[in-house]
């Protein structure tokens, strides 16, 4: 297989306003590759970037750094204009399915948006049978077609969400966080029916989100993020079994466990300034001020992604010293 | 004698057809128990919450029971008002939304303390900085002159659990308090949570619709659907072995490490009820894959079967069926 999406350097400032001023790095030289037909996990947490990186692949956001290509084609240069006709190949589905919506549009009428802007030759008629077949695939009754946004349960809409960006046949998604504002129990139904999609179409795509039990669940390889850099990227059997990254260990530790004996593993740790959203260590790792391995060196030295065993890519001091990966942090 | 003693508690709001959010529901809560109500948007847990304080919306009505440390809440002239200074605290999911954003943190911490015990600024604002303290904020000092947008979500609903605290009440509630915030942040909150409990010996009513986040911090379990408690069991029991097929659903759907990966995540078919809907029958029953006849035509009451209680003709064999 080979890489129809590819990132080289890509970097993401943006600007603060008001008496602190300055520029905001968001996206820090990070570089990755899609295979065609793959869906690759992206993990981190909120302010980390991972939706900028996202909009930075399908150019809403300008790029200070890098090179984005699709298909052997640089697209991060082209204008609005010509990128406009790549509009119908790379489609993005957003986190809020309450925000994705006109609230006074049908469910027919904005999933058929993105058709009159991008397929103008496509008459009503044809319109409604995308629409009609389309809404089929995600799993929506066709009486939902006529009604409005605050009709629809939040699973709907999500279905909804997605039916819109799949409707001009894309060949790239970004999947911003698209069950996070959903229930533990309708999460579940759209994360089957992405696993669906991506099966039938053979679809590429970018599958973000904070929860790593769900990303696993989709992804063959996963990248971890943290402030605006890549930290970890492995095959989710390394990065599960064997994590070599402390703050990739933190992800997994969080995530929920359902043994009814088991205490949360979790320790109550002190908040510290760098948690702040916006801090951004000037020199070290960015994770030092968090981790509990850190040594004065991480305070300095900027530790760079680097091949470990297995081809997987670290970017920690210590990684060598744990080839077998971080144990879980015993319970305290 | 229970800390607080739920009884019949009923919440309707009216408008152009009465919507019955919570319907006739019992639940008690001892000292320093923990108790977790586990259900879908939609199934009343908050407005269970609400009801009992009575801080509904102004279309919103309560009928029943409500006791909290023998008194009455439901029928009083402003029960929040009465419970502010008996020790109930609240925790909500939006932590901005219960700070004020052009007053600083410390002000609005003291100010909870002055109002609840009437004690002094000064030592009002000692308290806060020791509250800020407890729930492990760096630089407490620079924090109380801090404003709400200073601070990260993680950080401002800390802020918004030491000022639930600052009254020193005897029952927190907490509605979702943990599902605005980034996995690593919402385990912290959670244990932090549970540490605040066991040191200050506070009982905690928490609502969720995460079974997992309570998994390891509830020692008792209601699960909630369509305004009815379903089942009610201690928390070992039913994680062990779920007796409501609707419990064992939402156990099943959280996403876990363990699972075998490019396999289907367990969902629960069909969607909840839409408020208002007319029921005949069991509410879970059109969801349910146990459902049979009986069950569409005869409610099923919540009665005590082995160690849990569950509101189903033919519950699951688990621990708690059993």
């Amino acid at each position: 297989m080979s890489a129809v999406l590819e990132l080289r350097g890509v970097t993401v400032h943006y600007c603060r306003r008001g008496a602190r001023g300055g520029v905001l790095t968001a996206v820090d030289d990070v570089s990755l590759s899609i295979d065609n037909g793959e869906m690759l996990g992206l993990v981190g947490e909120s302010g980390c970037g991972k939706t900028t990186l996202g909009k930075a692949i399908l150019a809403l956001v300008p790029l200070a750094a890098g090179e984005v290509h699709w298909r052997g084609q640089r697209i991060d240069h082209l204008g609005t204009r010509h990128f406009r006709a790549l509009r119908r190949e790379l489609q993005f589905v957003f986190q809020d399915p309450n925000a994705c919506f006109d609230p006074r549009m049908t469910i027919a009428g904005s999933v058929a948006e993105p058709l009159r802007a991008l397929a103008p030759g496509l008459d009503a008629a044809g319109q409604a049978t995308r629409v009609t077949g389309i809404l089929g695939e995600v799993g929506l009754a066709p009486e939902l077609a006529g009604r409005y946004p605050h009709q629809l349960s939040g699973g709907q809409l999500q279905r909804a969400v997605i039916a819109r960006a799949l409707i001009v046949d894309p060949r790239f998604v970004v999947c911003d966080e698209p069950v996070s504002a959903l229930d533990v129990s309708v999460q579940g139904q759209i994360v089957n029916l992405l696993a669906r999609i991506r099966r039938e179409r053979g679809l590429a795509s970018l599958f973000i989100s904070h929860n790593l039990a769900i990303v696993a669940r989709l992804c063959e390889r996963i990248l971890v993020m943290y402030r605006g850099r890549i930290v970890e990227a492995a095959s989710r059997d390394a990065l599960i079994g064997a994590p070599l990254h402390p703050y990739t260990r933190e992800l997994l530790d969080a995530v929920p466990t359902i043994d009814a004996g088991a205490r949360r593993r979790v320790r109550v740790r002190p908040l510290d300034r760098a948690d702040s959203a916006l801090a951004v260590a000037a020199t070290g790792c960015a994770f030092a001020g968090r981790c509990a391995h850190a040594l004065a060196r991480c305070r300095s030295e900027r530790p760079l992604l680097q091949s470990a065993a297995d081809g997987r890519l670290v970017a920690c001091h210590r990684a060598g010293e744990w080839p077998r990966g971080l144990p879980p942090v015993a319970a305290g | 004698m229970a800390l607080l003693e739920i009884r019949a508690l009923t919440v309707e709001f009216s408008g152009e057809r009465c919507i019955r959010a919570v319907d006739r529901v019992d639940l008690s809560i001892d000292r320093e128990e923990r108790v977790a109500i586990v259900g879908e948007s939609g199934s009343g847990k908050s407005q269970l919450l609400l009801g009992c304080i009575g801080l509904l919306a102004a279309n919103g009505r309560t009928q029943g029971s409500v006791r909290f440390d023998g008194a009455e809440l439901i029928g009083a002239d402003d029960p929040a008002a009465g419970v502010r200074g008996r020790g109930i605290g609240f925790v909500f999911q939006d932590a901005s939304g219960s700070l004020t954003p052009h007053r600083r943190i410390g002000d609005q911490l003291a100010e909870a303390a002055v109002a609840a015990r009437g004690c002094e600024w000064g030592m009002a604002l000692a308290d806060a900085r020791r509250m800020i303290e407890r729930v492990r904020l760096p630089d407490a000092r620079r924090c109380l002159a801090q404003y709400p947008h200073e601070l990260s979500g993680g950080m401002r609903q800390r802020v918004a659990i030491a000022a639930a605290l600052m009254s020193q009440p005897r029952l927190l509630f907490a509605d979702e308090p943990t599902t605005a915030l980034d996995v690593t942040v919402q385990a912290e909150v959670m244990a932090l949570i549970d540490e605040l409990c066991r040191e200050l010996g506070m009982a905690l009513l928490l609502v969720t619709h995460d079974i997992g986040v309570v998994a390891a911090l509830a020692d008792r379990i209601a699960v909630m659907y369509a305004g009815r408690i379903v089942e009610c069991a201690t928390a070992s029991v039913l994680l062990a072995g779920p007796g409501h097929p609707y419990s064992a659903g939402l156990l099943a759907s959280v996403p876990t490490l363990a699972d075998a990966p490019g396999t289907e995540l367990r969902t629960i078919a069909g969607s909840p009820p839409a408020p208002g809907t007319a029921f005949t029958g069991c509410r879970f029953a059109p969801r349910c894959p146990r459902a049979a006849m009986r069950c569409r035509a005869e409610d099923p009451p919540l009665v005590a079967r082995g160690r849990a209680a569950i509101a189903c003709h033919f519950p699951l064999t688990g621990e708690g069926g059993a």
